[in-house]
């Protein structure tokens, strides 16, 4: 009864206090009055303190304890409903005192702990202490709440089993009727079930993610990445990068030389990104590449992949193509640009030049395309840029498009004879125009240099071919003496090739058909400046003329065979020779080296 | 290829100039067996106009050379130029074969 007075004493505003005070004060006064009264026997005066005391004390106490009484009840009722409540709440409350002394506890409370109401109250809240936390954190509790403040994180606590749980727990300092904070009310929400959800989303995430950089590794490891990709070769010099927007995706590049001296390279973007995109354009790159290993036209390479891509094209997936084959011998560029933004070639002068044409759609659309092609005679020290369109629809933080004005306009200040300088720039200056904004499509970019004539480059050239009769043999070294005397090559040096040509050529028309027709022979002959390399292609049978041993030239003329002695003398004629049977082309190749 | 034929006593003397491969074999053993039907056993060819003589050519110096025994005769090139003169060292046909650097060699070589 006394606590509830106390209460509701507490709960009675400033004026009611200063009343009662006051009451007080009078009713003391007034009864010290009477008594003396009382003690000198003054009656009058008896009756008129009686009335004094009496009537107004009636009249107050009609009017001021009728009030706290029905507050009283009021707040009783009140606290009845906020007990209930805070002892049904599903979330574990606390009362401590200013050192953290439990006083009370809910229900819910021995539900997240384990600890019952008694064996909690009076003991400190640090007994559930787990240790997770630093002392620096409690520290900063402290400080918070001490200074009236809202504290509210995250606190890894232990139960009274010693198990571990994670709760996000609010601690609300409360004063007292002074305003002094005299006790704490600490709220706890176990949050033990959302961490571990949200750790079940994180490591999803996490291995999806590093999934994907499998992918991605896996992707990039597809694409020649090894720089200076030929060392050995002072014809040409390429240097390409890819820069993926996401962590796959659909653009790609490739080189190769397809022989001694065809050089193709590929620039492709695949519609859309991620992973559809990266498997698409792994496809295609793979069939590409098997497509051009015996062939040398690009209209010929890129219909067959076409037909390949769109048969089993069942997503509609597309990509677009740039491929080009450059004959590092006689400089001629072969090209078909299949959907794909137009590249450029820097000329040795600067000048920067578009290769416009396209030659058909995208691959993978349609069954059935032919693409043409074009050729173009790409002079040495010349330069070709091939790109994606990531390059020049690169968007800054405005939205603005990097522009194919922009790319020519850095191109024609750009030294084209170092591939790599040449592509880096590029790319530095499209990140810097995106200046943070977010890249919006893979960038690619392929650069190829056709160098300036070296010591070990090819002088002159002459490709041609004879067909199969005998009657073609002095034709062709027709053709070989007016090529030796253009050049002055040295009298002798022509008279042995003559005998080599006749030879090898009698060879093969004689015995490398079986079928009766007429058959085409190509000759390559490369000239160096001290060197002449001469290549005999036929698709006769499968027949090394070295593998035969050479006659016996010690016997005298009755026993002589003239069998075999031609390819004696031409082993004896030459520097150098090899043979070789190409298998995906059907063809032996028949080489030999001659110093000048 | 060129092919001429002289005559100084009973000896033949062919004048080959060209080339003596694949293409002219055919038709320098023709022209040498014209010679040698007409009884002539004595044969000179003289290489002076040949650029290079290949294997074929090879074949009907060793035809010549055979059909030449049988008669009983006699046969000799002269005045190969330095390729035809390796390509006969490196075939092992200088050791078979008469060889004289001139005409006037050649023709002593004949007489006897």
């Amino acid at each position: 009864m006394v606590q509830d007075v106390y209460i509701i004493m507490r709960t009675l505003s400033v004026k009611y206090k200063v009343f009662f005070a006051l009451l007080g004060v009078t009713f003391i006064t007034v009864l010290f009055i009477g008594l003396v009264a009382v003690l000198l026997g003054l009656a009058s005066i008896k009756i008129l303190m009686m009335l004094i005391l009496v009537v107004p004390f009636s009249l107050v106490f009609a009017e001021t304890f009728s009030r706290p009484v029905e507050a009283l009840a009021r707040a009783n009722d009140q606290l009845k409903t906020q007990s209930a409540a805070m002892n049904s709440a599903a979330n574990g409350i606390i009362i401590t005192d200013l050192k953290g002394i439990v006083k009370w506890v809910n229900p819910a409370f021995t539900q997240l702990t384990g600890y019952e109401f008694g064996e909690v109250v009076g003991r400190n809240l640090k007994m559930l202490n787990s240790g997770s936390q630093s002392p620096e954190f409690f520290r900063n509790m402290w400080s918070v709440i001490s200074s009236g403040n809202v504290w509210q994180d995250e606190v890894v606590n232990r139960r009274k089993d010693g198990s571990l749980y994670t709760e996000e727990m609010t601690i609300t300092p409360v004063a007292d009727h002074e305003g002094r904070i005299s006790q704490f009310v600490a709220i706890k929400h176990d949050i033990t079930e959302r961490k571990r959800l949200e750790q079940v989303v994180r490591s999803s995430h996490e291995r999806m993610e590093s999934e994907l950089n499998v992918a991605r590794d896996i992707q990039m490891s597809m694409l020649p990445l090894k720089f200076p990709a030929f060392p050995d070769r002072e014809d040409i010099e390429v240097y390409a990068r890819l820069i993926a927007a996401r962590e796959v995706g659909g653009d790609f590049y490739d080189f190769y030389f397809i022989d001694e001296e065809n050089f193709c390279f590929v620039v492709g973007d695949v519609s859309g990104k991620g992973v559809p995109a990266a498997l698409f354009m792994a496809v295609t790159k793979a069939v590409i590449k098997a497509s051009s290993t015996n062939e040398i036209s690009t209209a010929r390479i890129l219909t067959h992949v076409n037909n390949e891509i769109s048969r089993d094209n069942e997503n509609n997936m597309f990509i677009t193509v740039f491929m080009g084959i450059l004959n590092t011998t006689t400089g001629y560029l072969v090209y078909t640009n299949a959907g794909h933004n137009p590249p450029f070639v820097l000329k040795r002068d600067g000048e920067v030049r578009k290769l416009p044409e396209l030659h058909g759609l995208v691959i993978g659309a349609f069954q059935g395309v032919e693409y043409k092609e074009t050729v173009m005679q790409l002079n040495r020290g010349d330069t070709v840029f091939a790109f994606t369109d990531g390059v020049t629809e690169a968007q800054n933080i405005q939205g603005k498009l990097y522009s194919e004005e922009r790319l020519v306009k850095l191109l024609r200040g750009l030294a084209a004879d170092d591939c790599k300088i040449l592509v880096n720039r590029v790319v530095e200056d499209v990140i810097v125009y995106e200046d943070g904004a977010l890249q919006a499509d893979d960038i690619t970019i392929l650069s190829m240099h056709f160098r300036e004539q070296t010591a070990d480059s090819v002088v002159d050239y002459l490709f041609t071919s004879i067909s199969s009769r005998m009657e073609e043999i002095p034709i062709m070294i027709g053709r070989f003496e007016e090529f030796a005397l253009r050049h002055s090559l040295p009298v002798e040096i022509l008279q042995k090739i003559n005998i080599v040509f006749d030879e090898l050529l009698s060879n093969i028309i004689s015995y490398a058909y079986k079928d009766g027709l007429e058959h085409e022979i190509e000759i390559k002959i490369r000239f160096y400046k001290e060197k002449l390399i001469i290549t005999i292609m036929d698709d006769g049978v499968p027949y090394n003329p070295f593998d035969r041993t050479s006659p016996d030239i010690t016997l005298g003329f009755e026993e002589r065979e003239i069998g075999g002695l031609g390819v004696h003398l031409v082993k004896l004629l030459v520097d150098d020779y090899s043979y070789e049977y190409k298998k995906q082309v059907k063809k032996n190749i028949t080489s030999f080296k001659k110093h000048i | 290829m060129e092919i001429k034929v002289r005559k100084t006593g009973d000896v033949s003397i062919l004048d080959f100039s060209g080339k003596l491969d694949t293409g002219t074999s055919a038709e320098a053993e023709s022209a040498i067996n014209v010679v040698l039907e007409g009884g002539c056993s004595k044969v000179i060819i003289n290489l002076r106009g040949i650029e290079y003589v290949s294997s074929s050519g090879l074949r009907v110096f060793l035809i010549t050379v055979k059909k030449i025994a049988t008669l009983e005769g006699k046969f000799i090139i002269c005045e190969p130029n330095d390729v035809v003169t390796e390509i006969l060292d490196i075939s092992g046909f200088s050791t078979i074969l008469d060889v004289r650097k001139t005409e006037a060699e050649a023709l002593s070589a004949i007489q006897f």
